[in-house]
C-alpha cells in the first residue's frame, strides 16, 4: 500500500543537504511538506461581546483554526529524525494573522525545531503548545473547537498563557506499554531574575485503545519585565492549572470528563492598563460530553462546560453546544454547530462573561474577576446567549 | 484459516443483515454473498430466541475483533489511537477519527488488515492536530 501523499513536496536530499547544511549526511532522506486549514462560516449570536445586541457574522476560524505552515523532517539514520515546523494562523476574512495572544508577527502560532525517535521519544525547542493543552485537547469531547468548547474556558482563564509556550523546550516519550509523558520548560530570559515569564508543564496519559487516563499541570509566571512583555504578549497572568480526566470508547463513540482548575492573577498595569481591574481567581471547570460517529463519515458531538469560580460564590458559567461534521472526503468537510451559555454574576458583581465562540471574543479575560462584565464592553452579558454556525473547512 | 474464520463469520450475520440497517455492504463483499444465498431455507426455522442468541454471539464477536485491532494498533507504535475509533462487522472493520500525521492513516489501514478475522477494512480517518 504505497500511497504516496499529494501534498507533500518531496525535496531530494541532496538539495536540502547543500542549502541548509554543508556536511549533510549523504543518505539522509529529506521532506519539507506545506500544510494548513482554510475554516470560514456564518455565525449568529443573540448576543454580542458586551451586550450589544445580536449579531450575524462571517467568521474565520468556525471550527478550526485557519493556519498555514511548513513542516519538514529529515531522516539522520539509526530511528532518529530531525523535524522542524513553521506555522501561522490565517484570518480568512481578510487575509491577515490571526495569532494567539495579538501578537501578529509571521508564524506566531508555532515555531519549532527538534529531534525525534520511536525508541527514545521527542525533543523540541521554540514556540510549542504546552503539555498541559495537549492533555485538555484529548479530554475534550468536541476536541477544543473554535465553537463551545474547553477552549474558550481554557483562553478566558489563563489569557492564553497556557496554550502557546515561547522560549519552550519540551520533551515527550515514547508510548512505554501504553504509557506516555511529557515535561516542558520555558525560560523567561531575564537577566538577573530566574523566575519572570519563566514556565514549565507536565503531563502523563495511560490508554489501551480503548480507556484513556490523563493528566496536566502548568505554571507560568508573567513577563514583568516590559522588554520581555512586549515580545511576548501571550504571558500577561500568573496562572497556575491542572487538569485531570479520562475517556472511554465503545464502538464508535467516544465518552469524556474531566475537570481543571484554573488559578491566575496579577496583571501588572505597565504591561497592559486595560487589565487593571483583574484580581486573584480560581476557577474550577466541569466538562464533560459525547462524541459519536454515526457514519463513517459523519461525526457528531456534544459537550458540557460548567465553570465555577471560586472565589467570588455565585459566579458561575455553564456553556453547552453540539456540533456536527459532515466529511466530503479525507479534506474537506461542512459542519453545523449550536451552543448557548448562561452566565451568573456573584453579589459583588464579579462576572466570568464567558463567550460562545474564541471568534466572537466574548471574553478574552473571563476568568480574571472583573473583567468579563459586559459592562465594561467585554465578556458576555448576564443570562444566556445562544449561537449557531455553519461552515466549510478545507484542510491541505 | 482465513476461509474457515468467514463461512463462521457469514453464518452469524444472518440475522444481522436484516437487522442492522447500517451493514457496510459495499466494504464487506465476501462476508455478504454467502449469507445471501443462506436466509431462505434458514430464516423461517429460527425463533425469536434463536435470532436473540444469534445476536449476541455476533455483537461479542464483533466486539472481539474491534479490541484486536485496537490492540493492533495500541502495539504499533507508530500510530497515535488517542483519537481512533473501530467498527467491526463480521469481519469488515470500519477506522474512524483522526490521526496527527497523513502517513498514520495508511499505517492503521495496514495494521488492522494484518489483524487475524479481518476480511475488509474501510478506512474512513482524517488527519487533525492537537489545537486544530
Amino acid at each position: 500500500m504505497e500511497t504516496a501523499s499529494i501534498r507533500k513536496i518531496s525535496l531530494k536530499a541532496g538539495v536540502v543537504a547543500a542549502a541548509l547544511c554543508a556536511g549533510g549526511v549523504a543518505h539522509a532522506q529529506s521532506s519539507v511538506t506545506l500544510y494548513g486549514i482554510a475554516d470560514a462560516g456564518l455565525m449568529y449570536q443573540s448576543h454580542a461581546t458586551g451586550n450589544t445586541g445580536r449579531q450575524f457574522s462571517m467568521t474565520n476560524a468556525g471550527y478550526s483554526p485557519s493556519l498555514f505552515g511548513i513542516t519538514g523532517i529529515e531522516d539522520l539514520g539509526g530511528g532518529l529524525k530531525a523535524t522542524f515546523k513553521l506555522e501561522s494562523g490565517i484570518d480568512l476574512s481578510n487575509g491577515g494573522f490571526d495569532n494567539p495572544g495579538g501578537s501578529k508577527g509571521l508564524f506566531n502560532r508555532i515555531a519549532d525545531v527538534g529531534l525525534t525517535s520511536e525508541r527514545y521519544g521527542t525533543v523540541l525547542a521554540g514556540l510549542q503548545i504546552s503539555p498541559f493543552f495537549n492533555m485538555i485537547y484529548d479530554l475534550d469531547p468536541r476536541s477544543s473547537a473554535e465553537f463551545g468548547s474547553m477552549l474558550t474556558p481554557v483562553i478566558d482563564n489563563s489569557l492564553i498563557a497556557a496554550l502557546f509556550m515561547p522560549n519552550a523546550i519540551t520533551y515527550t516519550s515514547p508510548d512505554m506499554g501504553g504509557f506516555q509523558v511529557a515535561g516542558m520548560f520555558g525560560l523567561g530570559g531575564v537577566p538577573g531574575n530566574f523566575r519572570a515569564g519563566r514556565s514549565w508543564s507536565v503531563s502523563g496519559k495511560y490508554t489501551n485503545g480503548a480507556l484513556l487516563i490523563g493528566a496536566g499541570y502548568i505554571s507560568v509566571n508573567n513577563a514583568s519585565d516590559a522588554a520581555l512583555g512586549a515580545m511576548d504578549s501571550l504571558f500577561l497572568a500568573n496562572v497556575r492549572a491542572w487538569t485531570a480526566g479520562a475517556s472511554y470508547k465503545f464502538g464508535t463513540v467516544t465518552v469524556k470528563a474531566s475537570f481543571a482548575n484554573f488559578k491566575s492573577n496579577s496583571v501588572p498595569a505597565a504591561l497592559d492598563p486595560a487589565l487593571t481591574y483583574s484580581t486573584d481567581s480560581s476557577v474550577n471547570v466541569y466538562s464533560g460530553g459525547v462524541d459519536w460517529f454515526a457514519l463513517p463519515y459523519l461525526d457528531l458531538n456534544a459537550g458540557v462546560y460548567y465553570q465555577q469560580d471560586r472565589v467570588h460564590s455565585g459566579n458561575r458559567s455553564i456553556t453547552a453546544a453540539f456540533g456536527s461534521q459532515f466529511f466530503l472526503s479525507k479534506r474537506t468537510a461542512l459542519y453545523a454547530q449550536v451552543g448557548f451559555v448562561n452566565n451568573k454574576c456573584s453579589a459583588d458583581g464579579a462576572c466570568l462573561g464567558s463567550g460562545i465562540s474564541v471568534e466572537s471574543e466574548g471574553s478574552a479575560v473571563g476568568g480574571l474577576t472583573g473583567l468579563g462584565t459586559a459592562a465594561a464592553g467585554l465578556g458576555f452579558p448576564p443570562g444566556t446567549t445562544v449561537g449557531a454556525n455553519v461552515g466549510i473547512r478545507v484542510m491541505f | 484459516m482465513k476461509l474457515k474464520n468467514l463461512a463462521l463469520a457469514a453464518g452469524t450475520a444472518l440475522a444481522l443483515l436484516t437487522l442492522n440497517a447500517q451493514a457496510q455492504t459495499a466494504t464487506a463483499p465476501a462476508a455478504a454473498s454467502p449469507a445471501m444465498a443462506a436466509p431462505a431455507t434458514a430464516a423461517p426455522a429460527s425463533d425469536k430466541a434463536a435470532r436473540k442468541a444469534n445476536r449476541k454471539a455476533n455483537r461479542k464477536a464483533n466486539r472481539a475483533l474491534a479490541k484486536a485491532v485496537r490492540k493492533a494498533l495500541v502495539k504499533d507504535k507508530s500510530v497515535d489511537v488517542t483519537r481512533v475509533n473501530v467498527r467491526a462487522r463480521s469481519g469488515a472493520i470500519t477506522l474512524v477519527g483522526s490521526v496527527p500525521q497523513q502517513d498514520q492513516i495508511e499505517k492503521a489501514g495496514q495494521v488492522a488488515q494484518g489483524v487475524e478475522g479481518v476480511s475488509s477494512v474501510k478506512n474512513a480517518l482524517t488527519v487533525k492536530r492537537v489545537g486544530q
